[in-house]
């Protein structure tokens, strides 16, 4: 199909794509990295956050000479107000501090505390500074609420006396993790708006296979008056545009008490005028002597649809199904309009309303994002030939 | 095998779902909140529900920006929650429509122990009680300060310090602002400003409430004031500045408690303080603040409203209140005894809070003080933002308000002429149905010699698409119709018929010629680029590249995406910190340390006026040129290659290729690209509703925004029907010109 055959330009216009594809891309593909991220985004990279530092210089640390009577006294802490689920390891900079035990932990919001043993993790032969390690699921995180850590503390685990010395204490955040998708799916509403697409999705997808045969194979096989008028009229259908619509809609609805139920999203969209007309083109092109054996044969028309016409449809109704349930899936006006609580909404709606009380928390409203645009793009790739053809064979006929 | 790995995606995600799903229980009272956390607000009903075995509560909790439309959408639904939290704005809204149960024999007797009754007071009836309080305070940076040369522990007490205190913070350097400002959202402007005014005296409204106090000396001090703060603040929206504090590169800001949760969370080494708000002089004004707060409220719908008082009562318990505000550490209580917990001694900064609430001052109570609020908050900006002089944006709100109480003034009765247009609709229903059938019987008729078995089998083979067509298609275009000739109030649910005074006042509605420029503007905007790029890849495509799937498939992923996942994503990108501004400065970099080839936009891309809209235009443009490309490629491949090979030996150039095969041949896709491309150009809402809500001031309203606006925000259902009837006209009459127009240049060329 070139028209000129050149080596070179062709390395241009190879570049020049997948320039054009890159930029297509790049946001989705920030999307996704984001979403997968603990802390920071793709442009502030945060590896890690400093709880306290006492100090520039190495002499700035903390030194803190005790004399305890019992375990569990607190020989220093501080407040973090922090996800621990994020971070990877608890590290800092340490001096054995004497013959006693000491145990380091944490504490909730709530009051509940986790403590472990510090020598599991000291080499107790050094006498002097040493870099400690430890990864944070050693600290117990399922007895205590992870998600709001309130403290740090370091306690004596035994009675005894000595000089505490610590430094630089950091925590090592994670560089990928799915708590995002756990928390906006599981403990978040995700998984509910998840469901709530799917069955109306689905349901959709099949009511317009379905339906939208039976009037494409009317329109295409049958006489009868007023045809021209109708099937006119389904085209100007297609030219309503939705917002004239959006009001009554509602109005409509709530007399129906439909409103904030499934009926509302699944009824009005089950037959759509646009595939009506992709499969009536297609039926037309069917040879009829299949039909008109079966016919003769004595087998009437509704079994002539479901028996003969709809498997050699099978090429337009995938285009057909393909389309709706991606369309569907997609839609936002309608759902956020009839529905009103967590129970009914749809994906794109819930996404749109996910907005965090504090700060705009970019990596779970990507998390969100990613749940809403994977399926369909699942969707799209696996059968990319088909939606392709559907839309060519649709757009040469308008 | 590429369709076997998206089924088992699919079930996955499905699997996650359900299991979700199947937690379904009964409930019995719906209770919706915005402030409260899930965890602690979970084992506060826990213990009710340990106290009142008989009641099941489910809670819902609502995010700010559109918590307000979701009420009002359940009440008119019918399906409103039976408690509910309200924003002390907010509750003007509901009362006044008489939505709101009267809880005055309840609450009574414990009046005196409570704050802030005030928005939920109206003829000495109270519609609702208080349940947290909040106001605002003057957070300082001491290390900036000690970097500045001021007093860590001096912080401004008067609004000449705040201005100079600013002055001297701003000197330190790059990417350090003295102060902040907040713009781009509708509460947060007045918010900021109005408690300026009110300590120097000012005041909105009259004592009787019917006329603006706004065009008055003090008010325009106050004005000048914040003015003289611009050069050295940051603008931007409340969270951006409340993050800059926390990173240190503000030195005050004037915000709310939540800073006291939000800093730590995100700073720990901050080394911060609080102080009263400044006053205009030592010996002049209080330090007065903004009151706001959060109120609980009964729905007069609600089935189970003793259930509901019950739990309400439960809730403001002041045990069960100072639960929360310890649990949240952003909230104060509304029990005035808890001054006294120990809490509020182990935490100065709270403390802080607490004493600046009792010269806080809360807004007036009037049915529509939504509306004069964004009068003030659209003044601020234009000051700040636009440059406008403080004497003419004052006047310019003085004259919107009283334009408001106006409005208010004359919303009488709604008169009994609904019954005469119920009647008119039947008649004329009547009439139509006796055409059509005549017409139907007619065609029948002539159709004498097909048995009416065939055509009723005909027929039933299209009603599906029939029936809901005429419920959903054919009877809301009727309603709507209707509709726009009518005064409709979505919370009342009163009707009654107006003639052609929607259109009216549609049409003159200045912010509907601005709605309608930005749609134009948006539709030119785009169109030509998305066809010019699309038809540029596509011959790109065209010739024999390999990756041919590649290409098509990148480049048809943004189309298939959720235009809401786009939103989100492209908020995301064009934040202070995002994507784009950080390839700025990386492009900026190449051309040496401190050079500006490519200037950001000050605060953000989307809180720009004059960038907001045009990076909406970009997002869109980027995500649907994609389909046109691939209309392109396939009218690009019906053209044989044989007449490429019979013209190239007849001596053309590629250009002449181009022009005498290529571009007849694409004509008529092209006419569909250019048409269907305009009509959604001309339809955008969702990307306008998730990103920038039509801010900053209105700038990017489009036609269709405009109509939710109308309808859903201002309840006036009538002249938002009428907006969309407009809309269809405009589209169809654009559609015409366009077919016209190439059906011209096909006859020429």
């Amino acid at each position: 199909m070139a028209i000129k055959e050149n080596a070179n330009t062709n390395y241009v216009i190879t570049a020049a794509l997948l320039l054009v594809v890159a930029i297509t891309l790049t946001p989705l593909f920030l999307m996704f990295y984001t979403s997968v991220k603990a802390e920071g985004t793709l442009t502030k990279s945060v590896s890690e956050i400093v709880v306290a530092d006492f100090g520039r210089e190495n002499d700035g640390c903390m030194r803190v000479p005790f004399t305890v009577n019992a375990a569990g006294s607190v020989l220093w802490e501080e407040r973090i107000n922090q996800d621990l689920r994020k971070f990877s390891r608890l590290e800092f900079r340490y001096k054995p501090a004497g013959s006693t035990d000491i145990k380091i932990g944490i504490t909730d919001t709530l009051g509940k505390s986790s403590f472990i043993n510090l020598s599991g993790y000291i080499d107790a032969g050094v006498k002097d500074w040493q870099d400690v390690s430890i990864p944070t699921k050693d600290l117990g995180l399922k007895s205590v609420d992870a998600r709001n850590i309130e403290k740090i503390a370091i306690v004596s685990g035994a009675p005894g006396s000595g000089t505490l010395y610590i430094d630089d204490v950091i925590l090592k955040v994670k560089p990928v993790t799915i708590i995002n998708y756990v928390d906006v799916l599981v403990s978040g509403p995700f998984g509910r708006y998840f469901f709530n697409s799917a069955l109306i999705s689905l349901l959709i997808t099949f009511g317009n296979i379905i339906f939208c045969s039976m009037v494409a194979y009317a329109f295409a096989r049958k006489e009868f008056p007023g045809k021209d008028a109708l099937f006119l009229l389904i085209i100007a259908s297609i030219m309503i545009p939705p917002q004239v619509l959006m009001i009554p809609m509602f109005s409509l609805m709530k007399n129906l008490h439909w409103l904030n139920t499934y009926w509302a999203l699944i009824i009005p969209a089950l037959v759509e005028p646009f595939n009506i007309f992709l499969l009536r083109q297609y039926i037309k092109t069917l040879p009829k002597d299949v039909e008109e054996a079966a016919l003769i044969d004595g087998a009437n028309e509704w079994q002539v649809l479901f028996k003969v016409i709809i498997p050699l449809s099978r090429p337009a109704l995938a285009i057909v199904g393909i389309n709706t349930f991606m369309g569907s899936w997609n839609t936002f006006l309608y759902p956020f309009l009839l529905t009103n609580t967590t129970e009914m909404r749809t994906l794109p709606v819930g996404l749109a309303l996910y907005k965090s009380l504090y700060s705009v928390d970019w990596t779970h409203l990507m998390a969100a994002s990613s749940i809403t645009a994977i399926p369909v793009i699942v969707v799209f790739l696996a059968f990319q030939k088909h939606i392709i053809a559907g839309l060519t064979s649709g757009a040469l006929k308008g | 095998m590429k369709r076997l790995l998206a089924i088992l995606v699919f079930t996955a995600f499905f699997a996650a779902g359900s299991r979700a799903a199947a937690k379904e229980e009964k409930a019995v009272i719906n209770f919706w909140q915005l402030s409260a956390k899930e965890e602690v607000m979970q084992s506060i009903l826990d213990d009710f529900r340990k106290e009142n075995p008989d009641i099941e509560v489910k809670m819902q909790i609502l995010a700010w920006d559109f918590g307000f439309d979701k009420i009002v959408t359940s009440i008119a639904a019918g399906n409103a929650p039976d408690l509910c939290e309200l924003g002390s704005t907010w509750v003007n809204a509901f009362a006044t429509n008489g939505v709101l149960t009267d809880v005055t024999d309840d609450f009574s007797g414990v009046k005196d122990e409570y704050l802030f009754w005030e928005p939920v007071t109206y003829n000495d009836r109270l519609y609702g009680a208080p349940w947290l309080v909040g106001t605002r305070a003057l957070f300082y940076n001491k290390d900036l300060f000690r970097k500045a040369g001021l007093d860590p522990e001096d912080p401004p007490e008067t609004w000449n310090e705040l201005l100079e205190y600013s002055k001297k913070i701003e000197k330190l350097g790059t990417g350090v602002h003295g102060f902040g400002i907040y713009v781009g959202e509708p509460y947060t402007p007045w918010q900021l400003f109005l408690p300026f005014a009110w300590s120097n005296g000012a005041e909105v409204l009259s004592p009787d409430s019917r006329e603006s106090m706004v065009d008055s000396p003090e008010f325009i001090e106050a004005m000048k004031f914040l003015n003289s703060l611009k050069g050295y603040s940051m603008l931007d929206r409340q969270e951006q500045v409340n993050q800059a504090f926390a990173q240190g590169r503000v030195g005050m800001q004037i915000s709310g408690a939540w800073n006291l949760l939000a800093i730590p969370h995100d700073s720990p080494n901050l080394d911060f303080g609080v102080a009263l708000v400044p006053r205009p002089y030592l010996n002049k004004g209080q330090p007065v603040s903004f009151a706001g707060g959060e109120l609980l409220v009964v729905m007069k719908q609600s089935k189970h409203s003793r259930e509901a008082v019950k739990l309400m009562k439960f809730l403001l318990k002041e045990e069960n209140i100072m639960r929360v505000v310890k649990a949240q550490r952003n909230v104060l209580p509304s029990t005035k005894k808890s001054v006294k917990d120990p809490y509020f001694r182990e935490q100065p900064k709270q403390r802080v809070f607490f004493e600046q609430m009792m010269t806080a001052k809360a807004a007036p109570g009037h049915r529509a003080w939504q509306k004069i609020e964004e009068e003030i908050s659209r003044a601020v900006e234009e000051m700040v933002l636009l440059d406008y002089p403080p004497s003419k944006v004052v006047k310019g709100a003085d004259a919107k308000i009283n334009a408001i109480l106006e409005q208010t003034k004359s919303k009488g009765e709604l008169s009994d002429k609904t019954v005469i247009a119920i009647f008119a609709i039947a008649i004329f229903l009547i009439g139509l149905t006796v055409y059509l059938w005549r017409k139907l019987m007619r065609a029948l008729e002539f159709r004498k010699r097909m048995p009416l078995k065939k055509a009723v089998s005909a027929y039933l083979f299209l009603s599906p698409w029939l029936i809901i067509f005429a419920v959903f298609g054919l009877f809301p275009l009727l309603h709507s119709m209707i509709m726009s000739f009518s005064d409709y109030n979505l919370l009342q649910s009163k009707f009654s018929f107006v003639g052609f005074r929607n259109y009216l006042n549609v049409l003159i509605d200045p912010n509907f010629h601005k709605a309608l420029w930005h749609t134009v503007f948006f539709a030119v905007g785009t169109v030509p680029f998305t066809t010019a790029i699309a038809l540029f890849c596509a011959l790109m495509i065209n010739r024999k590249v390999p990756f041919k799937q590649l290409y098509q498939a990148g480049l048809f992923l943004p189309v298939v995406t959720s235009v809401i996942v786009i939103a989100s994503i492209f908020s995301y990108i064009y934040s202070p910190d995002g994507l784009l501004n950080i390839a700025i400065d990386k492009v900026n970099a190449i051309f040496g340390p401190g050079a500006q080839v490519i200037s950001k936009p000050d605060p953000s891309w989307l809180l720009d006026t004059k960038l907001a809209l045009p990076s909406i235009m970009a997002m869109c443009v980027w995500s649907s040129f994609g389909y046109y490309t691939i209309l392109f490629l396939a009218g690009l491949q019906s053209i044989p290659d044989e007449t490429y090979e019979a013209s190239a030996i007849d001596g053309a150039t590629w250009w002449g290729q181009f022009r005498y095969i290529i571009l007849p041949q694409l004509k008529p896709i092209m006419l569909f690209i250019v048409v269907i491309n305009s009509i959604r150009s001309f339809q955008v809402f969702p990307e306008v509703f998730a990103m920038t809500q039509g801010g900053p001031l209105g700038s990017t309203t489009t036609v269709v925004y405009y109509l939710y606006e109308m309808g859903f925000h201002k309840f006036e259902m009538g002249a938002a029907s009428a907006v969309g009837y407009i809309l269809f006209l405009v589209i169809m009459g654009m559609t015409l010109i366009q077919l016209k127009i190439f059906k011209f240049g096909e006859n020429i060329g």
